[in-house]
């Protein structure tokens, strides 16, 4: 089966991690986010005292463009999306976050702010840190460093595929991709998310949303409910997406996979 | 509360280094000048384990310096002329989604330990500049933090380049786009004429040739561009930039963080 940055698709919550680590927070939490998996011990214990945890609901906006960042969020569950708006009102998603990554890179190198949105779209759970705190940890943490400082680049991977994929691709394969790359960051096959919000995401009217769900549904690919969207076939979406859902799959590869 | 868009991102914070030395304050190990932002922005004691292992090199227009998926072999400051970042998809097709100047590097993905690369990086604007080993640029990296963190921003900048492209390409009209690239390419070299054909533009824009030469036509007639065989002169900059989408001014003000114009 696939993996996302090592970590087995499909583990049940309450079982130790596919990397064989059992970490937790202060208060006992489970730890999934991978990149709180993957780093030393050492570095980790530095961060745990700073660790808080928090519930984020579907629509829980963590940043909004310009704002300066008080939070990096590592997500142990559920999925954030990185959207830029436009003036006139409209926006699109650059990147999407998940348990294999952190919300707030411009932290890990030394800036304050970006020109993103991150919201939740796919509501769970994770651990954010006071941005000084993580600055401040960072200094003693070299391998954290370094490892956020790779989720930068191959975020920007990612970002670079979705931007010729918004350009050179059909609304069918991105709403396909689309609900793969959200698929592999909530275990799950009925996934919460309305056309209106789609649309947002892919950057187009809810009509083409609609008409593009629909072609995928008649083809007993996925299930439109009110609400959510069931997938039914995952291979067949695989086959209905753009090559841009395997080339982003390809770059996480460049995530470590292993304790550092 | 209005709504704050993408473009309302003030400037970055201002990276702590020294004050960049002026071009030509620094040499290659063949005398040429250094005109690249980050090898102009690091203490001495870090540009000289640099410098014995720079290679000059010409950038001819059209050189491939990476392909997608290939080994990135050498790091690539530039001097002078412009790069593009491309993704090609297996149609055939494809779009620009990065470029890169005096300001940055060609194969920042070295400085985070990866070294495939999933572009193709080619010249669109010939000029010159020093390249590195992939291997000389990883070692030295150990014992030179500033380039590093240098290098780590510009990456991060260049992710945020690319988000604004991202959208740009959804959402925005080819005649913006097309205005958005001529100044971004613009910011990037010094003479007035760009050496650029049309179809050369729809592969950037990944649209067809069509498109493109009828857009070039409207920013003509309105007096911002003029149009020859095989290349194009911004005659009227601000009106150029009045006819380019916001995503113009929201990536020069990354762009500014790191010193370029």
């Amino acid at each position: 089966m696939a993996e996302t940055f090592g970590v087995k698709k499909k583990g049940r919550p309450d079982k130790p991690s596919a990397l064989g680590i059992s970490r937790t927070d202060r208060d006992g939490k489970p730890i999934r986010n991978v990149i709180l998996q993957v780093i030393p011990d050492r570095e980790y214990i530095s961060l745990r005292p700073h660790l808080e945890f928090v519930e984020l609901a579907q629509q829980r906006i963590l940043h909004e463009p310009g704002e300066k960042i008080e939070f990096a969020y590592f997500l142990n569950s559920g999925m954030a999306s990185l959207v830029v708006l436009t003036r006139d009102g409209r926006s699109v998603e650059v990147a999407i976050v998940g348990k294999e990554g952190v919300v707030g890179t411009p932290l890990a190198v030394g800036m304050d702010r970006d020109p993103y949105r991150a919201i939740i779209q796919i509501s769970g759970s994770g651990f954010r840190v006071k941005s000084e705190l993580l600055e401040e940890t960072l200094r003693y943490a070299p391998e954290l460093q370094l490892v956020l400082n790779r989720y930068v680049l191959v975020q920007g991977l990612q970002v670079a595929q979705i931007a010729a994929c918004n350009r050179l691709h059909e609304i069918e394969q991105r709403l396909a991709r689309w609900l793969l790359m959200c698929q592999d960051r909530v275990d799950s096959e009925l996934l919460p998310v309305t056309h209106e919000f789609l649309a947002q995401m892919l950057g187009t009217g809810r009509p083409s949303v609609s008409l593009a769900a629909g072609i995928l549904q008649r083809a007993g690919t996925i299930e439109n409910l009110r609400g959510m969207v069931r997938i039914l076939n995952r291979k067949d979406l695989e086959e209905a997406a753009c090559e841009c859902y395997r080339a982003m799959q390809r770059f996480n590869s460049g995530m470590p996979r292993k304790p550092l | 509360m209005a709504t704050r868009t993408s473009a309302d991102i003030s400037q970055p914070s201002a990276i702590e280094v020294a004050t960049p030395l002026r071009a030509g304050e620094r040499t290659d190990p063949s005398g040429r000048p250094i005109k690249n932002h980050i090898l102009l922005s690091i203490p001495d004691y870090e540009y000289h384990l640099l410098r014995p292992h720079l290679e000059f090199v010409d950038l001819e227009n059209h050189l491939v310096l990476q392909e997608p998926r290939g080994r990135i072999e050498h790091g690539y400051f530039l001097n002078q002329g412009m790069v593009s970042l491309v993704v090609a998809t297996t149609d055939g097709r494809s779009v620009e989604v990065g470029l890169v100047g005096r300001e940055g590097i060609v194969g920042a993905l070295l400085t985070v330990g990866l070294d495939q690369s999933p572009y193709r990086a080619v010249v669109q604007i010939s000029g010159e500049g020093v390249r590195l080993r992939a291997r000389m640029l990883k070692s030295t990296l150990a014992s030179a933090p500033n380039l590093h963190l240098l290098l780590n921003r510009y990456a991060h900048m260049q992710g945020l380049q690319m988000a604004q492209i991202a959208a740009c390409n959804r959402l925005h009209d080819i005649d913006q786009r097309l205005a958005r690239w001529l100044l971004m390419s613009q910011d990037r070299v010094d003479s007035g004429w760009l050496p650029i054909t049309h179809d050369f533009l729809a592969t950037m824009l990944g649209t067809g040739r069509p498109t493109v030469s009828l857009a070039a036509g409207l920013l003509q007639r309105k007096g911002l561009i003029q149009y020859m065989r095989g290349a194009v002169r911004v005659v009227d900059r601000k009106g150029l930039e009045n006819a380019a989408c916001e995503c113009y001014g929201v990536v020069q003000q990354y762009n500014g963080a790191l010193g370029l114009k």
